[in-house]
């Protein structure tokens, strides 16, 4: 080999050595690319739970999970699911999960059912991992651990409540409820193969994590979260679930004695959000819904999916609301009544008998949001709440005249009565009023207030657990029927061998 | 380790100089290049002088020139494709002009023409991996409107199949079957060296996180490369072959090259075509009068009252062919023009390509402008540099597909024929119910024609890849090579659906977004080669890689626009949502290659990258991927001289490892995510759990094979064998959700493919009269081995999406199905079969189980090429085909449900049992009332298997006499124009889900593919 002569070296040092050292310090920068790639849309974990203000995010954050996420559980669902497998509604969309769920037969493989649970636990792992965080951050709000108690109790509800059999008074309770996890899941070594808590158990969690809510939540807070009074509303429908009537009473007083009244008329609620009535709503907006399958104007809307229409045994309730009694004496004065919830039923056709749509054509308008889908889910309104208080007493007191009384208040301001002038007439209540001569025995006045419940709430996701826990048959299942509780999901069932699926599948 | 590479190779460089030469008195060389057969001149040949690394080309008759030659003794190399090499020593006197006229042999195999693999280049002889070919040659043939046209049916093992018909769809692409469960198994892309964006981008894209009403897929990220541009493609198969592409090659890489110029005289090359196009199928839906005979009949079934029935007749009863009004004959043309030449030091390519299709779905068109150029230079006898550089600009009009009522073929298949299209007043019907009866009113607003009229949905996408690269030849046996090249894809994406639509009903929507990707890429590497001990050769090389990719994506959309004319979303009065996310990831690798080749019969070779990615936790980033691979030449053996009628036989094996990131980027760190907003307040939330075990998917693929040619090489092929198995599958392993987590990604599960490939070309008539015939075929069996046992019971939990089903020892998505067991010929109710095998009513549905029914993989697939010359006339047709495989009309559960719905049905639907029709196929229709059209049913299982005469070519080059100085071709060429198959959906090819691996073989509505002919005319000149 020989040298390279001088003038070729120095047409290697002019042209070739700049690039050989230029790609060389490229090489050499290249090392840390590896390192200088990390997430901009997300924080490290551990961050995300270490400080006061983090941990209001990460409240929120639970919020929007229960709100939105993919199973849209207290966004939409909790009273989606219900209402359509209750007897007010016809299923007559195209989605298949939706329709299983419509008529009792559902499977373990059901994605909506899978979602509502996976939806759930992640809520629950959401503010565990917040109440857990608690006790090592200064300067926390008792709010933030009373809203992280309530979340978790309510979730714990609605799960018990559909994938469980019903509570039953006259057992220990012993049957299988759903899983309880109180710790968060912080890594994978922190992974639990949990079984089915008992459904005793599960409701001792509920009512714990709701009367600790109580204690620490303010009397106010911002809209579509909880206070104290929501805590105590939902404590009163775990009482009534339990058949502990005089508890539920007594809590559902107090939530009558806080900052609520009911509202000028029935539709107020649906078209004004956080109304004067609202005790708790989930608040969807325009930002959380549009283009999504899981919202409830999706689904009860005309203008949206129009896939639930009013069934025929709703109407035929319509026509029960007010008694012939009642009838007979507007017929004797030539009054009219005009019940104002049938407005927000879509009538096709306003034949002679406006006020009775027809089935199968005709859907609620309560939710009215077909463009954004943004209506809140209504969770908890006075109304509902007024119509416990005055079932819990009926229960435990037979007739009495309170239950009666606060029965018409409900009734009242919804059905306005006329004169020949069509002029509203004061005294509705004297019309169509109910009083103690209405009523033979306790059973007729709890099935007034059951009706009236139907009416008041109907599409309100109500109206199935009103029915089960009140031991009546739904739509021709029972209430304890194994095809009326929701199936432990599949995946769930694949992925944990310690549960156990619910008789019937 | 690359510095020390390269200071090694700069110590290297210092040791071995070579000599210069010195210049003395000019000589010229010249001459004629002809086909030693016919005699026929041939232009563009390249003469090359390997001492003085000079050439020229020959010019359209043929001839060529070299001047300014030292006298010496030289040795001339003469190279065109599609023939031997020619090589000569001369012996130059000092300012002599010598003639020579040299005869080129043509190659019936090519053995020796070089063949660029990863990060360099061998002779095909040599070569000991599974690497298919394909060549500017066979892709010039057929009317392409995408690259990866050019791989469907002339690639052994390589399986591609369009997503859907729709223009600008994104295809799927399989190289030895399903590699993965939950990363992708789309093969690695590679342009000159750089690797290419493949991400889908836009509305529709799975795990997009923006708005708007897309339906099926995202955008085809390879839509931008111009297949006119494209020299060759490799597609390197096996271990050996792609291992220096490592941790991204478990999938199998493409190697795409462009042309480059030839110096010598300029070359002109420009082609127009123009055609039409139409589906190639279309859903055969009920007219008026048979929609309403089996409405009625059904409602009679059902026990409804006669007001549920349809009463109009005769004129009064709308007949709207939906289907017919959103479809048309498309018109396609293209424009391309290509100049390449150059001299002995600097060559170029230049081009330039305007494309205007229309689809068969009406507004569904794609304009692509795209240029090339080419360039490199030599500057001394040592240096080389190039520049690349291809902007593209693609205007696609979008139409939705699939699982949305805004898809023309979806809705078009599916609305009522009793609604007519128009009202009175000539505007589309947006409401009107039409003859549907008053009770049941409109299921939703819109229809085919109102969301087709109200739909502006473009996509616009600008994409620039410049690459430039230096080659610097230290002596003849060591050179240092390097590229920096930077890949930049933007795409803009506008959708405004107005109130006349089913999604704008009743003020309008619209979105808007932006996605950028900024993808560079550094390669440098030394390459050595030397010759020891006599005629055995060794080469060596080793290098470096660095890619990093860059993402961002804003989109914001709103709704409730003034009016309709108002595009823009200024015009919107409520904005509901809009996001700015960026994401990154970056890999890192060292590669290595050693060869050696002994008596040029015997090569060995061994391969290997370490490699490191973002996406994996800090412990586990690199990965190690080896490959060896050895090659016996036997028919050079003297054992076989007395096999005349053997050309050539190689035996080669390789065996190695390749990995595969393509999962998200951050799947390791435990994170809390944003965007967890409520009532308009911002929160954050858990979102992932750390796993920073997390590292590659690992396949160890075997490959034997044989590579033949017969009869002095008129008949070659191969026939070989792989198995590949996948390790520490990517696996979302399901958790309980108790936990507030439903998967974790773990590396979990193993995967096994297993298949037999051959090829085979011939010559089967020479001379005057030619036909060359290739067939290839490929059987894949794809097993999954392990899966996570979650549940303790032994055994790998099964992972069910949708009809498929993951199982260990399985098929990856087999088809789990209840199975249908016809109609009762007693009272028309369908039924099914239980876990016993039992015959089960429709009623008792729920106590049928779910079995596996069918495999979404093919047994066996390929395709089938002729081509007759004669004269200048030339006639080609493939076929490609596959067998074996099942697919999953899911769009059945909606067009073959017998009034289940009140969508309208297939003309199928006309056979349904009445008292009078008992031996009917489809089971009595009950109104809204699910008699045999449950989901997961096996009645809409069907066969998939196909023949189809994918593309046929007629073409006529007018003779040389005629215009002298110009080749002219003119052609005319089909594309999918016959299909044999007995599934009866729309397209047995159009079924892929590029996304989801697990999710095949099931057909939602998919557009099916498009039938083109189109007539064209080339000059070359």
């Amino acid at each position: 080999m020989n040298c390279q002569s001088p003038e070729e070296y120095a047409m290697f040092s002019n042209k070739t050595l700049p690039l050989l050292l230029t790609i060389l310090l490229i090489a050499a920068g290249s090392c840390d690319i590896l390192d200088d790639q990390a997430p901009q849309q997300s924080l490290p974990l551990d961050e995300a739970f270490n400080n006061k203000e983090a941990l209001n995010s990460a409240l929120i954050g639970a919020y929007s999970d229960l709100q939105d996420d993919e199973g849209d559980v207290a966004g939409a669902n909790w009273t989606l699911f219900p209402s359509i497998m209750a007897d007010n509604t016809l299923w007559n969309g195209s989605f298949v999960s939706y329709r299983n769920i419509a008529v009792h037969e559902m499977e373990p493989s059901n994605p909506a059912i899978t979602a509502w649970w996976i939806d759930s636990y992640e809520v629950i792992n959401d503010v565990n991992a917040i109440l857990s965080a608690i006790p090592n951050v200064d300067g926390t709000s008792p709010s933030l651990k009373g809203e992280a108690l309530f979340i978790r109790g309510i979730t714990y509800f609605e799960l018990v409540r559909v994938f469980a059999k019903p509570w039953d008074t006259s057992s220990d309770n012993s049957h299988p409820g759903v899983p309880i996890v109180t710790d968060p899941t912080e890594s994978s070594d922190d992974f639990t193969f949990p079984s089915r808590a008992t459904v005793a158990k599960v409701y001792g969690r509920v009512v714990t994590d709701l009367s600790d809510a109580i204690d620490l939540l303010p009397e106010a807070n911002a809209d579509g979260r909880a206070t104290k009074y929501a805590a105590q509303a939902y404590l009163v429908k775990v009482f009534m679930h339990q058949g502990k009537y005089q508890k539920a009473a007594a809590m559902a007083q107090q939530v009558i004695n806080g900052p609520y009244s009911l509202n000028e008329d029935v539709v107020t609620f649906f078209r004004n959000e956080f109304s004067g009535e609202s005790i708790f709503e989930i608040a969807n907006t325009t930002q959380d819904n549009p283009g999504t399958n899981d919202a409830l104007p999706t689904f009860f809307n005309l203008d949206a999916r129009d896939d639930i229409q009013i069934s025929q045994s709703f109407i035929e309730a319509l026509d029960t609301v007010i008694t012939a009694d009642q009838k007979q004496r507007m017929n004797v004065q030539g009054y009219t009544y005009e019940d104002t919830r049938n407005t927000m039923l879509l009538t096709a056709s306003q034949g002679d008998d406006a006020q009775i749509p027809e089935a199968g054509s005709d859907n609620t308008t309560k939710y009215e949001d077909a463009v954004n889908l943004a209506d809140n889910a209504p969770l908890l309104r006075l109304a509902d709440i007024i119509l416990l208080r005055a079932e819990a007493l009926a229960e435990a007191n037979g007739i009495n005249d309170e239950s009666i009384n606060l029965l018409n208040q409900v009734r009242t301001r919804a059905i306005i009565v006329r004169d020949q002038n069509g002029d509203p007439v004061s005294d509705e209540e004297t019309y169509i009023g109910y009083d103690q001569a209405d009523f033979d025995n306790a059973q007729e006045l709890i099935d007034a207030i059951m009706l009236e419940r139907r009416i008041e709430l109907a599409f309100e996701g109500q109206r199935m657990h009103d029915l089960v826990r009140k031991g009546r048959a739904v739509r021709g299942t029972a209430p304890g029927a194994d095809n009326l509780i929701f199936p432990i999901p599949q995946r769930e069932l694949d992925a944990n061998s310690n549960l156990e699926q619910n008789p019937g599948y | 380790m690359f510095r020390k590479l390269l200071y090694s190779a700069l110590g290297l460089c210092f040791a071995f100089l070579s000599t210069g030469s010195l210049l003395a008195q000019n000589a010229t060389i010249t001459g004629k290049v002809m086909d030693s057969e016919t005699g026929e001149t041939l232009p563009g040949a390249h003469v090359f002088i390997e001492n003085l690394q000079r050439g020229a080309s020959t010019n359209m008759k043929g001839r060529f020139e070299i001047t300014d030659v030292p006298a010496g003794s030289y040795s001339l190399t003469v190279s065109f494709v599609g023939y031997n090499d020619f090589k000569r020593n001369l012996k130059i006197e000092s300012g002599q002009t010598r003639t020579i006229n040299i005869h080129m042999v043509p190659s019936e195999v090519g053995l020796d023409e070089i063949v660029v693999v990863g990060f360099g280049e061998q002779s095909r002889r040599r070569v000991t991996s599974s690497i298919s070919t394909i060549d500017a040659e066979d892709i010039g043939d057929v009317t392409l409107d995408t690259f990866e046209g050019a791989l469907q049916g002339r690639a052994a093992g390589v399986q591609v199949t369009g997503a859907s018909g729709v223009l600008g769809s994104a295809e799927s692409i399989r190289i030895r079957g399903t590699t993965s469960i939950n990363a992708s198994s789309q093969p690695l892309v590679v342009i000159d060296g750089i690797p290419v964006t493949t991400n889908q981008g836009g509305s529709g894209t799975i795990g997009d996180t923006y708005g708007g009403w897309a339906g099926g897929g995202g955008m085809n990220p390879l839509i931008n490369i111009n297949p006119q541009d494209i020299k060759s493609i490799r597609v390197l198969k096996d271990a050996a072959a792609t291992a220096v592409y490592g941790s991204r090659a478990s999938s199998g890489v493409i190697m795409i090259e462009t042309k480059e110029g030839i110096p010598g005289r300029t070359l002109v090359n420009i082609d127009y075509r123009g055609g039409f196009t139409e589906a190639t199928n279309k859903y055969d839906m009920l007219n008026g009068s048979q929609f309403k005979q089996i409405w009625n009949d059904a409602v009679d079934n059902a026990g409804y009252p006669g007001a549920f029935k349809i009463q109009a007749s005769g004129a009064d009863l709308p007949s709207t062919d939906w289907m017919d009004l959103v479809t048309q004959q498309g018109v396609v043309q293209q424009f391309s023009g290509n100049v390449s030449g150059g001299d002995a030091d600097t060559r170029f390519y230049i081009s330039g390509t305007y494309q205007d299709q229309e689809g068969y779905v009406k507004r569904n068109e794609l304009k692509k402008f795209s240029a090339r150029a080419n360039i490199d230079h030599t500057v001394n006898e040592k240096l080389r540099v190039g520049l690349t550089i291809s902007p593209t600009r693609t205007e696609n009009f979008r139409v939705a597909t699939a699982n949305a009522v805004a898809a023309p073929f979806t809705f078009g298949a599916l609305k009522a024929p009793i609604v007519p299209a128009y009202q009175d007043n000539g505007e589309p019907t947006v409401l009107e119910s039409g003859a549907i009866p008053a009770l049941i009113g409109t299921v939703f607003p819109g229809t085919p024609v109102s969301n087709q009229l109200g739909t502006d949905f473009t996509s616009t996408s600008t994409q620039v890849i410049t690459s430039a690269n230096a080659t610097y030849n230290f002596t003849s046996y060591l050179a240092a090579k390097a590229s920096f090249s930077a890949d930049y894809l933007q795409l803009e994406e506008k959708q405004r659906i107005t109130s006349i639509t089913t999604d704008g009903f009743p003020n309008g929507y619209g979105y808007a977004s932006n996605e950028q990707y900024l993808n560079w890429n550094l390669n440098a590497r030394v390459e050595y080669n030397t010759t020891v001990f006599g005629d055995n050769e060794f080469s060596a090389m080793a290098g470096m890689s660095a890619q990093e990719n860059e993402q961002s994506t804003m989109f914001t959309e709103g709704n409730t626009f003034p009016n309709d004319q108002l595009k823009t979303l200024a015009s919107a009065a409520d904005i509901i949502g809009g996001s700015d996310e960026r994401t990154s990831y970056a890999f890192l690798g060292y590669f290595s290659r050693l060869n050696l080749s002994i008596q040029d019969k015997y090569i060995f070779e061994v391969n290997g990258r370490i490699e490191g990615s973002s996406r994996f936790g800090k412990d586990n980033r690199y990965g190690t991927f080896p490959s060896g691979s050895f090659g016996w030449i036997v028919s050079d053996e003297p054992f076989m001289d007395g096999a005349e009628f053997l050309s050539f036989l190689k035996l080669r094996a390789s065996y190695g490892l390749t990995g595969n990131a393509a999962i998200s980027n951050f799947p390791a760190l435990a994170l809390a995510g944003s965007g967890q907003d409520y009532n308009n307040v911002p929160g954050i939330a858990p979102s992932q759990l750390a796993n920073s075990d997390l590292k590659w998917e690992t396949v160890q693929q075997l490959d034997v094979g044989l590579d033949f040619a017969f009869f002095n090489n008129r008949v070659d092929g191969s026939i070989g064998y792989y198995n590949k198995v996948t390790k520490d599958l990517l696996l979302n392993r399901p958790i309980p959700s108790t936990n507030g987590f439903s998967t974790f990604m773990q590396n979990i599960g193993e995967m096994k493919n297993t298949g037999f490939e051959f090829d085979i070309s011939a010559d089967i008539l020479t001379g005057t009269f030619k036909w060359t015939s290739n067939f290839n075929i490929a059987t894949n069996e794809n097993e999954v081995t392990k899966l996570v046992d979650s549940d303790g019971d032994g055994e790998g939990d099964d992972i069910i999406s949708g009809v498929n089903l993951v199982r260990e020892g399985e098929p990856l998505g087999a088809f789990y199905v209840v199975e249908y067991a016809g109609v009762n010929p007693e009272n028309g109710m369908a039924q099914y079969r239980d876990a016993d095998g039992n015959i089960i009513p429709n009623s008792q549905f729920s106590l049928a189980h779910r079995k596996i029914m069918g495999d979404p993989h093919p047994d066996f697939f390929g395709g089938f090429r002729n081509t007759f010359y004669y004269k200048g006339f030339e006639l080609s047709a493939l076929f490609q085909y596959q067998q074996g495989n099942e697919i999953y009309r899911t769009d059945g559960e909606f067009t073959d449900t017998n009034f289940n719905s009140l969508f309208n049905q297939s003309t199928r639907q006309m056979d349904y049992w009445t008292p009078d029709n008992t031996d009917a196929s489809v089971p009595k229709p009950i109104f809204l009332a699910n008699n045999g059209s449950h989901a997961l049913n096996s009645r809409y299982l069907e066969d998939g298997s196909y023949i189809r005469l994918k593309s046929a070519t007629f073409a006529y080059t007018l003779p040389a006499g005629l215009t002298p100085d110009m080749k002219i071709r003119v052609y005319v060429k089909g594309q999918n124009l016959l299909t044999f198959t007995d599934f009866k959906g729309m397209d047995p090819e159009a079924v892929a889900n590029v996304n989801n691996n697990i999710r095949q073989g099931d057909l939602f509505f998919q557009p099916p593919q498009q039938r083109t002919i189109s007539f064209g005319v080339n000059m070359r000149f």
